[in-house]
């Protein structure tokens, strides 16, 4: 095996017995569980009366069937997958420095930039796992419902749509994970996802989110069909660009600066 | 060639200079205690050779290559930095095969060996979280020589290890030098480092202000004939007279320093008794190592 593909195995096996990954899983599947809850209350209105609930899903124009749950889905990795893929980025490149851990990583014979790609590759596989798992709860959720209208081309191009907005927010990882290096643990990348969020609002509500990278995602998963096509090349080149930087900022920090 | 060398090796972070020219050579199969406070550099100078920080002035060549620079030189290299820290949701063993892994071994016995070696068998599926400080620091040993390293840098690696954990380690260490493993090892502790150690450099405040053989520690050490008399004067003018050379400490004792008269006390009690002056005193007094090192760091 390469030096450089010596790193990948590591940074699994560090995952081994870390409630942190089951804490992600259950935090993502809230989404689906409620978001088919909502349906569900919308479709049976009638029955059981109005609830929060199913007048917020009325407000998002949302009905009890395939397309718009698959579009909720998508929502939800659009605006709840800047978290938690933030929490996990976190996690993966702070924890080295809070479990005091960093420090048996530098002199290795496996390179300092093949550790980062590790991690990043773990990162990457963690959030598809979780974006999957989702799908596939999603899938026995609007079973167990029965949703209508279960067409299979207009599944198609929304899942098209939760994959692609999946990469977005999978995207915004490199920055979180640069803060971690950077802040030399969780609380720096962490207050990063929470200051994005908070910013992506205010930009998102003076109507500028097209150019504000941690909003695209959302924008894309498609909130509103009008926002969603506000976005350009230049919002996606502004998501690909914080992703460069962060990936590039990562890589050097990690081999340039003084490691305490 | 030496296995570690540094030439006016320094760091400065603005204006405190915290390791300040220290030019270090290690050969093969030498065991180098690096001596000194805690704060005195020792860890700063162990970061700058493995490459963790980087200096601002000088240099730093392990087995001759220049770090940093190519990756491959830590494959000779086992370290522990400061306290050991491990991922505490894993086992002893899930915790080696990690570094295992890193360093592309292929015989998975190097695990089970360095385990028996290192006396952590009843661990070895142990969460490290649940792991006392000793045994952790048997752990962080235990990383540092699974991949048999030619170079070993310990910072101050018998930290909470019990008295019997220590004299292990101790021999240990002699047991690898004797098979060509060069050792660096730090401590804040003299009487530890030189029981182990080939050389001693004491550092302190960043630079490195004495190198010693081991062997040269013994003649270092300040000893005396310390004698105390009810008439101090008189005694003072007897030794004066036989040729016998003295000093008065703080407390007004008579204080021999003659290697020769110091190894002759009955002859000096003899000496004085003759005189009908009373004897209160004498004794001969052997600085021990803490004091030893106290004192260089003082000068």
């Amino acid at each position: 095996m390469t030096t450089s593909l010596r790193a990948i195995a590591p940074e699994f096996l560090k995952l081994r017995h870390s409630t942190i990954v089951w804490v992600t899983f259950a935090a993502f599947a809230l989404g689906p569980v409620m978001g088919g809850l909502s349906l569900y209350l919308l479709g049976h209105a009638g029955d059981m009366g109005s609830s929060p609930l199913s007048e917020k899903a009325k407000l998002m124009n949302f009905s009890a069937d395939w397309p718009s749950y698959v579009g909720l889905l998508t929502q939800i990795v659009g605006v709840g997958g800047v978290v938690v893929f933030g929490f996990v980025a976190s996690w993966l490149f702070g924890r080295e420095y809070s479990d005091k851990t960093a420090k048996d990583l530098l002199a290795l014979p496996a390179s300092r930039s093949s550790i980062i790609n590790a991690k990043f590759i773990v990162y990457a596989v963690w959030c598809i796992a979780l974006v999957v798992a989702n799908l596939l709860l999603g899938l026995v959720v609007g079973a167990l419902m029965g949703l209508d209208n279960f067409d299979v081309s207009v599944i198609t191009s929304t899942l098209t749509n939760y994959f692609i907005t999946t990469v977005l927010v999978m995207l915004l990882g490199t920055p979180v994970s640069f803060m971690g290096i950077w802040g030399k643990g969780y609380l720096a990348p962490i207050g990063l996802v929470v200051l994005m969020l908070i910013v992506s609002q205010i930009v998102g509500a003076v109507g500028l989110g097209q150019y504000f990278p941690w909003s695209v995602p959302g924008l894309h998963s498609g909130i509103s069909a009008e926002m969603k096509a506000s976005l350009s090349a230049v919002s996606f080149g502004l998501v690909g660009l914080v992703a460069v930087l962060g990936y590039l900022a990562s890589h050097w920090w990690w081999n340039q600066a003084d490691q305490n | 060639m030496m296995i570690v060398e540094t030439n006016n090796l320094t760091k400065r972070y603005g204006r405190a200079t915290v390791v300040d020219q220290v030019s270090l050579q290690i050969p093969q199969g030498k065991i180098y205690g690096f001596l000194g406070l805690n704060g005195a550099g020792k860890t700063t100078t162990m970061r700058m050779l493995l490459g963790m920080i980087k200096a601002t002035e000088g240099s730093v060549a392990l087995f001759g290559q220049k770090v940093p620079g190519n990756a491959s030189v830590w494959d000779k290299v086992g370290y522990m930095i400061e306290s050991t820290c491990a991922y505490p949701d894993l086992s002893v063993v899930e915790n080696l095969n990690i570094f295992y892994r890193y360093h592309g071994l292929n015989d998975k016995e190097v695990i089970d060996k360095v385990i028996a070696r290192l006396k952590l068998d009843q661990y070895r599926d142990v969460q490290a979280s649940h792991l006392s400080l000793g045994n952790l620091q048997r752990l962080g040993l235990a990383r540092a020589l699974m991949h048999s390293p030619e170079l070993l840098i310990l910072d101050e690696p018998v930290n909470g290890l019990d008295p019997a954990g220590i004299v292990e380690i101790r021999r240990l260490l002699r047991e690898l030098s004797a098979q060509g493993t060069t050792v660096l090892i730090s401590s804040h502790l003299l009487s530890e480092i030189a029981k182990v150690a080939d050389t001693i450099g004491i550092i302190h405040r960043g630079v490195l202000i004495k190198e010693l053989e081991a062997n040269q520690l013994h003649n270092e050490i300040e000893r005396k004939l310390v004698l105390n008399s009810h008439d101090n004067v008189l005694v003072a003018d007897l030794l004066q007279k036989n040729g016998i050379p003295f000093r008065t400490n703080a407390a007004s004792e008579i204080e021999i320093m003659d290697r020769q008269w110091m190894s002759e006390p009955d002859r000096i009690a003899e000496m004085v008794v003759a005189e009908h002056v009373g004897l209160t005193k004498l004794f001969t007094f052997e600085e021990d190592l803490e004091s030893y090192f106290l004192r260089t760091i003082q000068q």
